[in-house]
């Protein structure tokens, strides 16, 4: 996936720009009526009508293109075009900031969906942190992966606690470490130590290892290493010094 | 087998037999309008929990046994009534009608025949009609005639069209008060009361099925989720052509609801998606099942 054109920094240009490139015709029409109603009647208009916009606007995916929103970097491909339409329309609500978690919790699932996906366009703060981790305490694959993967929000937003569950999260269900845009920048030695954990509950039940483990562990090895060497469970100790050769 | 699109269900007090010989008697679709819970509710929060029950873990549940699961949302004729809960309802029913599994109003009508039920009653075909959606309208068990009249009058003076408006839990004399107004024609087939299925058998035979459209309306009391599928084989026996019989249990009730890209019978004719690896909220149907295992529930 190449990294798309350089985008203008101001998001309701960005949003509108990737909206004419990506989404068909009748979709732009549906958002210029949705907009036009955002704007006579308030954001109310959200609470009732948000639900209706996956119906009205498209439920296709969008082509694959990483696209820079701001500071943040998404991958387009994950979004569909409801999802792109309903980031444009968060982004014009007077107040996002107060206003998100109160759509996302009065939302149906695919009101959830959409609120999730256009996070990354949205400005970085606590609200958008709490919906993050709101979307991994469901345990329901669609809202975790909207709300976490396919975007740098996770790397970038999340505490080491945080973004080691979704790490973990992630091992879990099997899902590519390239679904964590700068995966490679958070290694840290608790991230290690869990999945070497994880990786070796698998193994007693002789169940499939997150292919991804070794990568990952690979950024913090330390740790990896001080427990092999203190490690008193011989099966333990050569399963670290086996994914310690590895690395 | 019959292909069955059941358009009145209150699957949120049945258990997961009932989906399993639902589903097994070619029950595709369930429809489970807003009701009362058996006894009334006290605060405005109760009903938002239902309603999002509605909306997310029956739907869930449904698909889990092979099932498409829609609804309608409304304040009911019963709670109507009650001014602990009835304006605040009110107001926060329109955030509910644009959700894509909302296909209608109801159930909304009348039960006791109160002015304030008919206050109600008005107030939320007129939500209806802004929304673009059809109404399913409850009428009483008591002075069943009378109510169905009052009903008709409530609806013809609202402006509402007629062919937006399902009135329930007819029978044999209340066909004769609607067939000619436009609207479609509801019975209830219960084992005991109400309709039974001979009666509907000959209901069909002696009006045929046009515009009417049958349910089991099973619930927390004695009542059959089967019915309707009890009543197809009994008017098959009856001599009823499968042509009419497909019209009064998929295409009348898929026609009436399924409009506005709310669903359609492409959509309901594919299975939902039935992944039991997944789970809605944390949760799922399996108490330790495999997800993979078999299910017939002869084996449970």
């Amino acid at each position: 996936m190449e990294i798309g054109t350089v985008r203008p920094s101001d998001p309701h240009k960005l949003l509108e720009d990737l909206l004419v490139a990506a989404v068909p015709v009748s979709t732009l029409d549906v958002r210029g009526e949705f907009l036009d109603r955002l704007e006579r009647e308030g954001p109310s208009f959200l609470e009732v009508h948000l639900a209706a916009l996956p119906r009205k606007a498209g439920r296709d995916y969008l082509a694959p293109e990483l696209a820079r929103a701001g500071e943040a970097s998404v991958d387009l491909g994950a979004l569909r075009a409801c999802d792109l339409v309903a980031a444009d329309l968060l982004i014009h609500l007077p107040d996002p900031e107060t206003r998100i978690e109160t759509l996302y919790f009065q939302g149906d699932a695919e009101e959830r969906r959409m609120v999730l996906r256009a996070l990354p366009f949205l400005s970085p703060g606590d609200h958008v942190v709490r919906l993050m981790e709101e979307a991994h305490r469901t345990n329901d694959e669609v809202l975790f992966a909207a709300g976490n993967l396919d975007s740098d929000l996770a790397t970038r937003l999340l505490s080491d606690a945080a973004y080691n569950r979704v790490v973990l999260k992630c091992a879990f269900l099997g899902e590519p470490k390239e679904r964590l845009q700068g995966w490679a920048d958070r290694g840290n030695p608790e991230l290690s130590l869990t999945l070497f954990d994880f990786m070796s509950e698998r193994q007693a039940a002789g169940r499939d290892v997150w292919p991804d483990t070794g990568p990952l562990c690979a950024l913090a090895p330390e740790s990896l290493r001080e427990r092999a060497g203190s490690e008193e469970d011989p099966t333990l100790r050569a399963a670290l010094n086996e994914l310690l050769q590895s690395l | 087998m019959t292909r069955i699109f059941e358009p009145h269900a209150h699957m949120f007090s049945r258990v997961t037999d009932d989906y399993q010989r639902m589903a097994a008697s070619g029950i595709k679709v369930v429809l489970e309008p807003a009701f009362w819970l058996g006894q009334p509710r006290t605060q405005l929060g109760s009903f938002i929990d239902y309603f999002d029950t509605l909306l997310g873990w029956e739907r869930f549940r449904a698909s889990q046994f092979g099932i498409h699961h829609v609804c309608t949302m409304a304040l009911n004729p019963r709670e109507a009534n009650d001014p602990r809960v009835n304006d605040a309802v009110l107001e926060i029913l329109p955030r509910y009608l644009e959700k894509n599994s909302v296909v209608g109003v109801g159930e909304i009508g009348l039960d006791d025949m109160t002015e304030t039920e008919e206050r109600f009653f008005e107030a939320q075909i007129e939500l209806a009609m802004a929304h673009d959606l059809p109404i399913l309208v409850h009428t009483p068990h008591r002075n069943k005639r009378q109510g169905f009249i009052r009903c008709v009058e409530i609806v013809q003076a609202s402006g509402i069209d007629m062919d937006r408006v399902l009135l329930d839990h007819g029978n044999e004399e209340t066909i004769k008060i609607t067939r000619d107004t436009g609207c479609w024609q509801g019975f209830s087939i219960y084992p005991f009361t109400k309709m039974s299925p001979e009666r509907m058998v000959e209901i069909v035979r002696e009006y045929g099925v046009e515009r009417v459209i049958i349910n089991s309306a099973c619930d927390w009391g004695v009542s059959d989720p089967l019915s309707v599928p009890k009543t197809v084989a009994l008017c098959r026996e009856a001599g009823t052509d499968e042509e009419s019989i497909d019209t009064m249990v998929w295409k009348n009730p898929v026609n009436f609801f399924g409009r506005d890209g709310r669903g359609s019978e492409a959509e309901w004719l594919q299975p939902p998606d039935q992944d039991r690896n997944q789970t809605l909220d944390g949760n799922s149907v399996l108490r330790g099942q495999n997800p993979d295992g078999d299910w017939d529930r002869e084996t449970l």
